[in-house]
């Protein structure tokens, strides 16, 4: 491997190395490497040390706040959850056209279109004796 | 992730997992964390909206990163529409010092934080994603849709760029009589 800052496939072998993103034979090649002088020893020393340098902190979050959240909106809203079981799911669908159904039957008896109904279909009160049937 | 997305359980974990992670994440964009905190919840009720769908997704975490980021950046482009560039991703700084205050004071980790700054944004990018969010090269090249290639070239510039800042850091520490003292 050459040492040449300018050289990217050996710095991409060296990245690698020390994201832990290389195969045997090249970390065997690279602590080679690195054995082999002290000067690269050094500076891959350093390079450990950037490579592991944590991110400034941000302040931790309530995870806890933020489930609650989300469960709330969750349930809420065009985000409603589908999970339920098939058996049910066609209930619904038949709940769906029963009030569909009921409601065009409504709509169909003030719609002026329906036709008119006759005088023998009207409603008429009938007096028949006790026991007997119209 | 070894349990669905599309049960509760499983869901509930995958938020678990990665939320603080991805709160972090998102406020290198937003630089405010309520915002970032509202970004990552909005992406979990994306995800649990389309469940169905990314339980074959290749990687859950990589959707994750994609989604916040992009969500982060459409929070950044509407907070910020006065302001013309908005760097696409920043580090935050501690305190306002002087230069000669800044080098005196300045550790390890802040020179590392100093140069990733320095970085052009698509390289500080995929290097913050390997090395603050701990995303495998596979894991970014799916989060950016890049090829593998890139994020190793990209990660071997960083650290070239690494190597010739902190070489350039340890002569000017030398040059002041401080050398050693961060052993860099």
């Amino acid at each position: 491997m050459r040492d040449d800052m300018s050289d990217p496939e050996s710095s991409a072998l060296l990245a690698r190395y020390l994201s832990d993103e290389c195969s045997e034979e090249e970390r065997s090649q690279v602590e080679a490497w690195i054995d082999a002088n002290p000067a690269q020893a050094a500076m891959m020393e350093q390079m450990t040390k950037a490579w592991q340098t944590r991110e400034p902190t941000t302040p931790a979050s309530d995870v806890e706040a933020m489930w609650q959240e989300i469960g709330r909106r969750r349930e809420s809203g065009p985000d409603r959850v589908r999970t339920s079981k098939p058996g049910l799911r066609l209930l619904r669908y038949a709940a769906v056209l029963a009030v569909g159904l009921g409601l065009s039957y409504v709509l169909s008896q003030d719609s002026p279109a329906a036709p008119v109904l006759s005088s023998q279909e009207q409603m008429q009160t009938v007096s028949v004796a006790v026991g007997e049937r119209s | 992730m070894t349990s669905s997305i599309v049960d509760d359980s499983g869901f509930e974990a995958l938020f678990r997992e990665h939320c603080q992670g991805l709160v972090r994440f998102a406020n290198r964009f937003t630089r405010d964390v309520p915002a970032a905190e509202n970004v990552v919840q909005e992406v979990f009720l994306k995800v649990w909206r389309d469940r169905a769908r990314l339980q074959d997704a290749d990687s859950i975490k990589a959707y994750l990163y994609t989604a916040v980021r992009n969500e982060a950046l459409k929070y950044v482009r509407h907070a910020d529409v006065e302001r013309r560039s908005v760097p696409e991703l920043k580090l935050t700084h501690a305190a306002v010092l002087t230069p000669e205050e800044e080098l005196q004071n300045k550790t390890t980790a802040e020179f590392v934080h100093d140069a990733i700054e320095r970085l052009p944004d698509r390289r500080r990018l995929i290097f913050t994603m390997n090395r603050f969010d701990r995303l495998t090269y596979v894991e970014i090249a799916q989060a950016l849709k890049i090829s593998i290639k890139t994020v190793e070239t990209q990660m071997g510039r960083a650290l070239a760029f690494l190597r010739t800042e902190l070489i350039q850091d340890k002569i000017t520490q030398a040059c002041r009589g401080k050398s050693g003292q961060e052993g860099l």
